[in-house]
């Protein structure tokens, strides 16, 4: 009984914490967008090197940078590489922030699957 | 974690980056990965990203330290035999950062993930796709040429050349008894 309120209790907290996050970024490209651009926070990566690493099509790619974009989460800037011009991405402090927010309840939400 | 030897490796080869160039702080990474790769010991963590072998620590230190890089400012001296290593890099490779991603990459798979020649390159060429043909025989054969690994075929071959020599010492070392007389005599 004890253990069954515990559960529930968690549950709602899990439900009502969602409600802080922006529903926007939860798609797989998005994630993976910002988890791959938290790493290399200080650099960022150029569109052709995310395109390889995640295997995304340019269009597919290229929206979903934009929306990240327009959220505030990212920034784009054209940087030089041996003679060519390339767009390259860094993750902003907001970015940052509601990747940190959305990481932990995701790891929240997998403990409560992983208890049941 | 050592800034300072970086710094001083960056001046024993000549290279003076300017942090604010996107190319150049790919340079300052590969260049640091593939020396400590070979034994320079720098200190860093290194971790496959979607830029390659890539360390945080060493990016943090960087933006932390600009005008120390930027101006070669450090008090780190070289060991004679990171010394010997530095003038290897110069012998091999060119201040060019793709060459030095190419090889980076290749290494991270073949030399600290043992993977063999096929897949390291293919792992190479999926992660870096927009670099040509050229451009990855350059980097994988001055990868090749600075830390050289050891094939299965190579492995092989060097089994196969040495085994006369090794049958002739366990014939010899069968010769004699426990308190080494000649037992053919």
């Amino acid at each position: 009984m004890l253990l069954m309120e515990g559960s529930g209790r968690d549950h709602l907290a899990l439900i009502s914490e969602s409600k802080s996050l922006n529903s926007e970024v939860f798609s797989l490209a998005r994630l993976l967008l910002l988890d791959s651009l938290a790493e290399v926070e200080l650099d960022g990566a150029s569109f052709r090197e995310l395109k390889a690493a995640l295997n995304l099509t340019d269009g597919a790619l290229y929206s979903n940078l934009q929306a990240l974009v327009k959220m505030g989460y990212l920034t784009e800037q054209t940087e030089s590489f041996e003679g060519k011009e390339q767009a390259v991405y860094k993750i902003t402090l907001a970015g940052k922030e509601e990747w940190t927010k959305v990481k932990n309840w995701l790891l929240k939400l997998s403990l409560e699957v992983v208890k049941k | 974690m050592n800034a300072d030897k970086v710094i001083a490796c960056f001046k024993e080869i000549g290279f003076k980056p300017v942090v604010k160039k996107f190319e150049h702080r790919i340079i300052m990474q590969k260049l640091a990965y593939l020396l400590q790769l070979k034994g320079v010991k720098l200190g860093f963590e290194f971790n496959p990203y979607v830029r390659g072998p890539y360390s945080s620590q060493l990016a943090k230190q960087i933006f932390d330290n600009v005008e120390k890089f930027e101006k070669w400012q450090t008090s780190a001296k070289l060991l004679p035999i990171e010394a010997e290593i530095l003038a290897q890099f110069k012998e091999v490779f060119e201040l060019k950062a793709s060459m030095l991603e190419i090889a980076a990459t290749y290494l991270y798979f073949s030399f600290e993930k043992k993977e063999n020649e096929l897949d390291a390159v293919r792992h190479l060429k999926q992660l870096k796709p927009f670099f040509s043909e050229a451009q990855f025989a350059v980097g994988i054969s001055k990868a090749k040429q600075f830390l050289p690994t050891a094939t299965e075929a190579d492995k092989a071959a060097l089994k196969k050349e040495l085994a006369p020599w090794q049958n002739a010492a366990i014939q010899t070392w069968n010769d004699f008894d426990e308190k080494g007389r000649n037992l053919d005599s």
